[in-house]
């Protein structure tokens, strides 16, 4: 909502209007309070005043707390693993490089996905067996590292395919992106250059519904995972057929795009959000969308926001000062974001620097992306979902290694 | 990990890439047999032929559900809008209301099980299904052959980057260039007459591409492609262009399936008693190549050795596949490419001309064992007739034989003097715009 919006010529009328609201919402629930608006909107276009609208909502997660799935499954084992996989990752990337200088990898990328990615592997994408064909994972193509780390893990690729990052032409190596060309027992789907993944998954999604429709093969539930960067959402081919996923149903398609904020350069959208941007985009499209913003270490804070004082503060950040926040730490946060208005800066007076400074985002958080997910699987509603995370690039890569830095993308080893 | 893994059914990423071969059939089956013995007088297009021998696949009884036609718009313009009521258009509503030709005999029929997929004016689109479909073996164990046929400029040139995406994928099917040929697509001017897609196609290394002049070359590269593709499984597919004019097919008394295939066959013969040359030609080209045999005879005594060259392309690879063994293996006995093959031991020049840029037919010319000349159309195309622009792009009959009298006059085999003679006789004017450059 803009800050003009917000001025109120008449407190006292508008308190009784949201008594009235909140009066409903208790005793008659949120069908009956939709409703109401619903009609009090059409009223309103009768004699041809257009209600306000907004494609887009507050910057804070689409399911409130207590709609999320609850996840099951070991989650200190699940962050073991998480942490092994980004370690075998960096590993992998920064040792190719020290043989070979200038062989190149990304490290930035997955980084900033391992949990997207995790929590899909662990408890989502579903592989071919038997009768059930499996799911189909349009994997990003610069996460590709992150993935060969987890086949790793999982004994499906060896300690030399590893040391051979890159390094193919003597056979026994691993392609820098995903090209079923180079590895036609492993990759299914490629996805460089970009723009060409989110494209190819909307259509692929609409061939299975034929398949299905004309009787060829039955579908299922198998789903469409299509992953992708903010910055990738530039491509034309990336939402120029997003009207085509509504339209056809395609409610066996899901987008996640991993919203870290950065382009290969500087910010996607330093002077507005990115979220908001692919939110109104993707809801004028009819699709659902689902915002993981905040991770859980936020919710208490939300808690203690009754007058929406944070959330204003959160509406009113840009993603270069987002970028900011997690390049200069806990300080700068509790001064510049926190510190805008005093309500703020009173809910973190108890809170250390470190403590700001760990408050993480959704992207991050396995409940919360487990919550979306689960909402997205089970969204056969007839229509696509796109998961917005919010992330930072070159997360766990530590300040001095590029998190959250500009040059974040050209990172290929660590100190 | 594991047992996370195990309960969603196994591992992933991980590609499944074998599928159960289709039943092809042979070029003596009616789908393709219509099309081998000539059109006996009558006069039909490339396009024509492709969309009947696309009617026969539809209607197999074994794979004819598998196969998926795919339009972006304007199928009317290649002649499948039959497809619309026999096959239906696929959409997820059904239809909804009465279409407005409802009483026609091919009205517009939308189907919730319809097979043809029209996808609206988006080449990405369109482009996008057809690799949905061409990858359909892997992602579902289910090989569907799709045909997307489209307006040949707004292929590569719109989706090239799909297109390489394709080859990675190892896509299986067919991309058809309709309205092909820079001069044969006349009245649609400069954004229209595609004159290159064949070396944005030859770019992709598992892209096979030809242009067939005949239906029975149409034939026979469309039944050889499905076999490599769906039967012997090879990971490659498949370019064809196909024109819009219409001109008699001649009947073969044999039809040389494996020279089609390699992309070069001798189509026949003229005599004439004062000098020979060697005529190659493809698409509706070929024609006016026939056409300046003629004239070679009649007006100046020349006979010729008329070949039909489907595909350049093809004959390139496989002389860069022969020239690296030759090179890698120095003491074996080197393989002769098809090219050279063909030609080694005939008589004169050879003068190759195409409605495609002359690097089109220039990429043969390492292995061409004479003198090489190549007619193409380079250059912006504009609106006219196809006559006006034969002549504007100098690849009409007229020129084809000055370029062959040329040639012979180089090499000593005929008197200097004709070429101007023959400039002269054909209203050549020497003052012409150069199509390269105006």
């Amino acid at each position: 909502m803009s800050l003009e919006a917000r001025e109120d010529i008449d407190p006292v009328e508008t308190e009784e209007w949201l008594e009235s609201l909140e009066s409903v919402l208790d005793h008659e629930g949120e069908e009956r309070a939709r409703h109401l608006l619903t009609r009090l909107a059409d009223r309103l276009r009768r004699d041809g005043t257009q209600p306000p609208f907004s494609a887009t909502t507050p910057h804070r997660n689409t399911i409130p707390v207590h709609r999320e799935a609850p996840m099951p499954g070991d989650l200190f084992m699940e962050r073991k693993i998480r942490s092994m996989i980004r370690w075998n990752m960096a590993a992998m990337v920064t040792r190719a490089n020290r043989k070979h200088r200038g062989i190149g990898g990304h490290l930035a990328s997955y980084m900033s996905s391992a949990t997207l990615y995790e929590v899909g592997f662990n408890h989502f994408f579903r592989a071919p067996n038997g009768d059930f064909q499996g799911d189909l994972v349009f994997i990003q193509g610069h996460s590709s590292p992150g993935i060969y780390a987890r086949a790793f893990l999982e004994g499906r690729l060896t300690e030399e395919q590893m040391d051979n990052y890159r390094q193919e032409v003597d056979g026994n190596g691993l392609s820098s992106y995903p090209h079923p060309w180079l590895m036609p027992d492993f990759w299914q789907l490629p996805t460089v250059s970009m723009g060409l993944g989110p494209i190819m998954s909307i259509y692929q999604a609409h061939v299975m519904k034929y398949l299905d429709q004309r009787g060829l093969q039955p579908m299922q539930d198998r789903k469409i995972w299509c992953f992708m960067g903010d910055g990738e959402c530039d491509e034309p081919e990336s939402l120029g057929a997003i009207h085509l996923a509504s339209r056809e149903k395609l409610d066996n398609l899901i987008f996640v795009i991993n919203c870290n904020l950065q382009r290969l350069d500087g910010p996607v959208r330093g002077n507005s959000r990115i979220m908001d941007e692919l939110e109104g985009v993707f809801r004028g499209a009819g699709w659902n969308v689902i915002k993981v913003v905040w991770g859980r270490l936020w919710d208490p804070l939300f808690e203690k926001d009754k007058k929406g004082v944070l959330q204003k503060v959160m509406d009113e950040t840009v993603d270069g000062e987002y970028q900011n926040c997690k390049s200069n730490g806990g300080a700068y946060t509790r001064e510049n974001f926190f510190g805008r208005y005093p309500e703020t800066a009173e809910m973190v007076k108890d809170m250390s620097d470190e403590d700001i400074w760990k408050l993480n985002r959704g992207g991050h958080d396995p409940f919360k992306v487990y919550a979306a997910y689960h909402q997205a699987v089970n969204n056969a509603n007839g229509r696509p979902t796109v998961v917005l995370a919010h992330t930072v690039k070159g997360y766990g890569l530590g300040s001095g290694d590029g998190e959250a830095a500009n040059e974040a993308h050209q990172v290929k080893t660590m100190e | 990990m594991h047992l996370q893994r195990e309960r969603l059914g196994g591992y992933l990423p991980a590609r499944q890439h074998d599928f159960e071969a289709l039943d092809i059939p042979g070029l003596d089956d009616k789908i393709f047999a219509s099309q081998m013995g000539g059109s006996k007088g009558r006069e039909v297009s490339t396009t024509m032929a492709f969309v009947r021998v696309l009617n026969g696949l539809v209607k197999h009884k074994g794979f004819g559900k598998q196969v998926v036609p795919i339009v972006p718009d304007e199928a009317r313009t290649f002649g499948m809008e039959g497809m619309f009521r026999q096959l239906g258009i696929y959409t997820s509503e059904g239809q909804k209301y009465e279409p407005m030709d409802k009483g026609q005999l091919m009205f517009y029929r939308e189907d919730k099980a319809g097979q043809v997929l029209e996808e609206g004016i988006t080449e990405a689109g369109a482009m996008s299904s057809w690799i949905a479909a061409a990858t359909s073996y892997a992602n579902h164990g289910l090989p569907l052959p799709p045909f997307y046929i489209y307006y040949s400029m707004f292929g590569f040139q719109r989706i090239g980057d799909l297109a390489w995406a394709a080859g990675d994928l190892q896509a299986r099917g067919f991309l058809v260039g309709g309205t092909a040929g820079r001069t044969t697509l006349n009245g649609e001017g400069l954004q229209h007459q595609d004159g290159h897609s064949h070396l944005q196609a030859a770019m992709i290394p598992n892209c096979r591409t030809y242009d067939p002049t005949y239906a029975h070359e149409l034939a026979v590269i469309v039944q050889s492609g499905l076999t490599r593709m769906f039967v012997d499984k090879e990971p490659c597919f498949y370019y064809l262009t196909v024109m819009n004019e219409n001109y008699e097919h001649p009947e073969m008394e044999e039809v040389p399936a494996d020279d089609i295939i390699k992309g070069m066959y001798l189509l026949r013969e003229t005599q004439g008693d004062k000098a020979r040359v060697q005529l190659m030609g493809s698409g509706t080209i070929l024609r006016e190549v026939e056409a300046a045999a003629e004239l070679l005879r009649d007006d100046w005594g020349v006979g010729a050795d008329i070949w039909s060259v489907p595909s350049f392309s093809e004959l390139r690879r496989e002389a860069l596949t022969l020239d690296r063994e030759a090179f890698l293996n120095p003491d074996a006995e080197p393989g002769k490419p098809h090219v050279t093959r063909c030609l080694e031991g005939r008589q004169g020049p050879a003068i190759a001309s195409t409605d495609y840029m002359r690097l089109f037919a220039d990429q043969v010319r390492a292995w061409v064992p004479t003198d090489y000349h190549v007619l193409g159309t380079d250059g912006f195309g504009r609106s006219d007739t196809r006559e006006k622009l034969r002549e504007f792009f100098e690849v009409d009959s007229r020129f084809v034989t000055v370029a062959a009298l040329k040639a012979l006059a180089e090499r000593g085999e005929l008197d200097r003097k004709v070429v101007g003679e023959a400039l002269k006789k054909y209203g050549i004017d020497p003052a012409k715009p150069n199509p390269l450059t105006d």
